[in-house]
């Protein structure tokens, strides 16, 4: 399942549908905005996204992705418009026979997120400072 | 006519979601074309990828003339 979402990511939830009888290990990758330490004060991060490519592209992650040896299942939802610090903007879930193999793709599917799906960030500081 | 589609930063300066014209030719006539429209955008133009209906297409794609160009500024999600 892969999804493009303002609300708030429910991580429980998700991570219950990853369950699976045949499923040793299930990895959840949760991203989300930091404060930064070079940058000042992070308040905020605004994701936009060229919503119906993005979705696209992450399909295609998906697809990618099941089809890699002992992995069960796939859910990658980003969240999108105004995130603040320690909510999710990036939940990515992988239900997978063994361990291993479900560490490998989830760290792949992140790598892939990052490159290619057409999603843009706004870091907002506080005080009104835009990046 | 094309229609072209601005994201991210390119959008910010631009202050316009899209604009559509006539145009047939490669994305790299295009993008030279932009680049010449649009001068404040020059510089990031060659940092961007283009997409053509949806999809990532290399510069030398041509475009027929009814397609849909996403100019896509380099990504940041996560």
């Amino acid at each position: 399942m892969v999804k493009l979402t303002k609300d708030k990511i429910n991580e429980f939830e998700l991570t219950e549908l990853l369950r699976n009888d045949e499923a040793g290990s299930i990895v959840v990758f949760l991203g989300e905005p930091r404060k930064g330490s070079l940058d000042g004060n992070v308040s905020s991060i605004e994701y936009t996204a060229y919503e119906e490519m993005a979705v696209q592209e992450l399909k295609k992650i998906e697809e990618e992705a099941k089809k890699r040896e002992g992995i069960l299942n796939v859910i990658i939802v980003h969240r999108l418009g105004d995130i603040p610090l320690k909510e999710t903007s990036l939940f990515v879930g992988v239900s997978s026979r063994h361990r291993e193999e479900g560490f490998e793709t989830a760290k792949w599917i992140i790598e892939e997120v990052k490159k290619v799906v057409p999603i843009w960030k706004e870091i907002k500081y506080e005080g009104n400072r835009n990046s | 006519m094309i229609k072209v589609l601005f994201f991210g930063e390119v959008k910010r300066i631009l202050n316009k979601d899209f604009i559509e014209f006539d145009f047939t030719g490669s994305l790299s006539a295009l993008k030279n074309e932009l680049a010449n429209t649009f001068p404040e955008v020059a510089s990031v133009l060659n940092t961007c990828a283009f997409a053509v209906n949806k999809e990532y297409k290399t510069l030398n794609y041509e475009l027929k003339g009814n397609e849909e160009v996403a100019i896509i500024p380099p990504v940041g999600g996560g």
